[in-house]
């Protein structure tokens, strides 16, 4: 799969100038959130908000900028394997875990982005993957690189360190 | 004379916040913190929040206590236009002292001490490669493990090297006046393993040029001092009082500047303040014979043993 089929690499600025009730309806008309009402998101973007605070604290980070929900938002919304609010606080934990052990190597944006493509493309979304092995791949490159990784960069190091898909992870969770 | 490390240590504790301006770093601080992450970061771990923010008052700081902001304090009352005052004044302190250690490399003692070779000729150049001024102001980068006799850990950032590079030239400059084998000889005495040891090179070379100034007041100090010359010192001096100890010493320094040609305003200062710290220890030393850590008796001490 190359870089250009994949719809990553958004335009954040984009994000600062919109209103709660603008990002309200920009997530309705995405998959996650396509068959809730206007206030079920709103409810649903507060108990994220929570979940993200509760996170924050567990990791010791700080949000500075009020972008970092609705990004993350926009992108993970997209997805067709979340399946309940839940989700998201895996979510947010897994990714304030590995935006600590990176160290500033990737910024916020980028991560959330190359995030998408792991949790999409490589764990089909299974959230125990995408915890336990293609994002400590994705640190590894990282460290070896000493920067941010672009998309087809992530692709060749993991094509040739995880080239088997994560069903038999997905069997042995489901079993036990 | 006041010698500019203490006026230094005495501005930056007095130099505090003031009410208005407190309110206006609280704003500056989300637009420091910003400004830090960019365009495309959006959340900091604490402990990098921590260092940000230390690094703004550092820089806030600076500014304050710079020549500038006490000339017109009137044009630095929003918060921007200070932090941008410390920026520069981190910038022409940086500047200053990259010419500064330019104008010591030259001066450096050709001895084979581990830690003076290391932090003077390698890890001080590695401290202007790594600092980054604009969000780490107050990172110290390096360890500088070789202590000046005055020392500068207490400070922080640009201003630790620019003061840690002019203790070392002020300490160079007088070493320079005595032959290398004079010094090596003196090393040897100070510890058996002058390479491995940490010790400061200035220290026993100005201790011994006291006391040689003290017992031969007419003598050009070449460091040549013997084990009888410090029994000397011992017997003429061990009944004597803080008073009558200090006007010797001022007055064997003042011997010293003039033999040694040492005109250098700051190089005196130094030297002057050095001398002010050492009264007690070497008044110690002596009365209580030879109890103390006076480097350059202790230093005779085992060459007489030798």
């Amino acid at each position: 799969m190359s870089s250009s089929s994949f719809p990553v690499m958004r335009n954040f600025q984009t994000t600062t100038a919109l209103t709660e009730s603008e990002l309200y309806s920009a997530l309705a008309a995405t998959p996650y959130f396509k068959n809730k009402s206007i206030s079920e998101i709103k409810s649903s973007v507060l108990a994220i908000r929570e979940s993200n605070q509760d996170a924050l604290i567990h990791h010791k980070r700080i949000m500075i900028k009020d972008q970092f929900i609705p990004s993350l938002l926009l992108i993970f919304s997209e997805s067709a394997y979340f399946e309940s609010d839940e989700d998201w606080f895996d979510l947010l934990n897994i990714y304030h875990y590995y935006k600590s052990d990176l160290e500033g190597l990737i910024e916020d944006a980028p991560l959330i982005e190359l995030m998408f493509y792991l949790f999409e493309e490589r764990c089909e979304g299974a959230m125990s993957y995408l915890e336990g092995t293609c994002m400590p791949q994705l640190v590894n490159l990282s460290y070896d690189l000493g920067r941010a990784p672009t998309l087809d960069e992530l692709q060749d190091f993991l094509d040739e360190t995880l080239p088997l898909r994560p069903i038999q992870e997905d069997f042995e969770t489901d079993l036990y | 004379m006041n010698h500019p490390y203490h006026q230094n240590q005495n501005d930056q504790y007095q130099s505090d916040l003031n009410p208005l301006l407190k309110h206006y770093v609280t704003l500056l601080s989300q637009t420091y913190l910003e400004e830090y992450l960019g365009d495309e970061g959006f959340t900091l771990s604490t402990d990098k929040t921590k260092d940000l923010l230390t690094s703004l008052k550092f820089t806030l700081d600076l500014a304050l206590r710079s020549k500038a902001y006490k000339k017109a304090p009137e044009q630095y009352q929003d918060a921007r236009a200070l932090l941008d005052l410390g920026r520069l004044t981190l910038k022409e302190l940086l500047y200053k002292s990259r010419l500064r250690y330019k104008a010591l490399l030259p001066q450096l003692i050709l001895v084979d001490n581990r830690t003076y070779n290391e932090t003077v000729r390698d890890a001080i150049q590695g401290f202007f490669k790594h600092y980054r001024p604009n969000f780490f102001a107050h990172d110290r980068i390096i360890t500088a493990d070789y202590p000046t006799a005055l020392p500068a850990t207490q400070l922080l950032g640009a201003e630790f090297i620019n003061v840690y590079i002019r203790h070392l030239i002020a300490e160079h400059v007088f070493l320079q006046k005595f032959e290398l084998d004079a010094l090596k000889r003196l090393y040897r005495f100070v510890s058996a393993d002058d390479i491995d040891v940490i010790f400061n090179l200035f220290e026993p070379a100005i201790q011994h040029a006291l006391i040689e100034s003290m017992l031969y007041p007419s003598r050009i100090p070449m460091l040549a001092l013997t084990a009888e010359d410090i029994d000397t010192f011992h017997h003429r001096y061990r009944d004597t009082t803080y008073e009558a100890l200090t006007r010797d010493m001022r007055t064997a320094l003042k011997r010293i500047f003039k033999a040694l040609n040492l005109s250098d305003a700051y190089v005196q200062s130094y030297c002057v303040t050095y001398m002010n710290s050492i009264t007690i220890k070497l008044l110690t030393t002596i009365t209580s014979l030879g109890v103390g850590n006076f480097v350059a008796i202790e230093t005779f001490q085992k060459c007489a043993k030798d």
